[in-house]
């Protein structure tokens, strides 16, 4: 689902990733983890097709990534990127007009489990709020590929838990890929089946989960320590 | 829609402004030299005013990061910016076929300006119907201008003042350069109407040049 191979970027004379080489097969739920500033970003960008890589070739479903494969790609930023002066009914009715199999029900059903309301405004929404909605627009549709960089940032620390819990366990369907970036690592642990670590622009190590605990009998947080810090 | 939404102040503002004065002109202005200067002005103001309503869309968008919405949506950067030009153009129409319409509603008679310009073989409202028609074609080519612009800064990013007065120069050269290719391109004789055209032309150009660097360049 999600190929790259030996990929770099650079701006200007700083390296945002150096020869990052990933493989994942569909339906995985893919950790990737490094600190601030590791590359992860820049990497979700060059899978969304928002950025070109410098060298090397990312591919997404076999094709490299643009609008194409943004129809079947969720892409949730790390920032607010949404406009403020919409109220959320209107940003679900805008977003579902370009995505095909959008689902109105759906999004009703995660706005009830995110505890949102349809006629706020979103510039009056918490930070939290506005981390709930991405998860909302990013699940109404049957997307195949969901990149979901630092999705947990601003949410309060119980809700983090209860909406990973209901993301993964309610919302995602057996072929959808996840590629879930963040440096709290224990608040993944219990739903990657893959990880990928990144530091300074490269990938130190990655595999599947337990295998790599069973190697090395720590846990993700412990391997962090060791391979991204 | 969205883009006529969002800046609806600017651009409601720029129409219904406009659409105003137009509604004076036609109720109120009685002295010939009055109607000519408020028959212009309207159209000028917003021709000034719609590319920089434009370029702020797009800057808008980055400051508010919205940008990671709207380029990670399934469609081609190119189409985005479309939408963009669209707006203000749209605007621009309506503002042109108000005042339009408005020149054969004008009670005023032209008398002093009507005889100069029957030694021309032109009548005063002719004259405002090409004034006009000039005036969307310099939108046409102003807002061409600003998208191009838009284009370049996704292609060059950094040393903005350096590339913007390259551009601007570039620019001049350019209009320049082709009006007289152009004007036998056209036609032989002297037209009023080339120099309309070649705004029109130009500007398209110059358009089409801003949605393919925007569509090929544009990054996050």
């Amino acid at each position: 689902m999600v190929e790259a191979e030996k990929i770099t970027k650079r701006y200007g004379s700083t390296w945002a990733l150096r020869e990052v080489s990933v493989r994942e097969t569909a339906g995985r739920v893919v950790g990737v983890l490094g600190q601030n500033g590791s590359g992860k970003s820049t990497f979700f960008r060059i899978l969304a097709g928002l950025a070109r890589p410098t060298q090397g070739e990312a591919l997404v479903d076999g094709q490299t990534p643009s609008h194409l494969t943004r129809r079947f790609t969720s892409y949730l930023p790390e920032v607010d990127p949404y406009y403020g002066w919409m109220t959320i009914g209107q940003l679900l009715e805008f977003a579902g007009r370009f995505y095909q199999g959008w689902d109105s029900e759906r999004a009703r059903v995660l706005l009830d489990t995110m505890e949102l309301s349809e006629d706020a405004v979103i510039d009056s929404l918490s930070r939290g709020q506005r981390g709930r909605l991405k998860i909302v627009v990013g699940f109404a549709w049957p997307s195949r590929l969901v990149l979901m960089d630092e999705p947990l940032s601003g949410i309060d620390q119980p809700s983090r838990r209860r909406i990973l819990d209901g993301l993964f366990n309610q919302f995602k369907t057996a072929e959808q890929t996840i590629l879930i970036s963040t440096h709290l690592v224990y608040e993944v642990e219990p739903f990657v089946e893959d990880v990928i670590f990144f530091r300074d622009g490269e990938v130190t190590l990655q595999g599947e989960a337990d295998t790599l605990k069973r190697d090395r009998n720590v846990d993700l947080s412990k391997l962090f320590e060791e391979v991204a810090v | 829609m969205k883009e006529l939404r969002e800046h609806r102040g600017i651009y409601g503002g720029v129409s219904v402004g406009a659409i105003l004065l137009y509604v004076f002109i036609l109720t109120r202005v009685e002295g010939e030299a009055g109607a000519l200067f408020f028959a212009g002005f309207p159209v000028w103001v917003t021709a000034a005013l719609l590319p920089f309503a434009l370029a702020r869309s797009f800057s808008g968008e980055w400051k508010a990061s919205t940008h990671y919405f709207l380029l990670s949506l399934p469609v081609r950067s190119g189409t985005i910016a479309l939408a963009k030009w669209l707006a203000p153009l749209t605007a621009a129409v309506l503002i042109f076929s108000v005042s339009l319409a408005g020149i054969d509603l004008i009670r005023v008679e032209f008398e002093v300006t009507g005889q100069l310009l029957e030694q021309f073989g032109a009548t005063p409202r002719a004259v405002l119907r090409y004034v006009n028609t000039q005036y969307l074609a310099t939108v046409v080519l102003l807002l061409g201008v600003t998208m191009a612009w838009v284009g370049v800064r996704q292609t060059v990013t950094g040393h903005g003042l350096v590339v913007g007065s390259l551009y601007v120069i570039l620019t001049f050269f350019l209009y320049f350069q082709f009006m007289s290719p152009f004007h036998h391109l056209v036609g032989d004789g002297p037209s009023v109407w080339v120099p309309v055209i070649y705004s029109f032309t130009f500007g398209l150009a110059y358009t089409m040049a801003g949605f393919i660097l925007f569509d090929r360049f544009t990054e996050i």
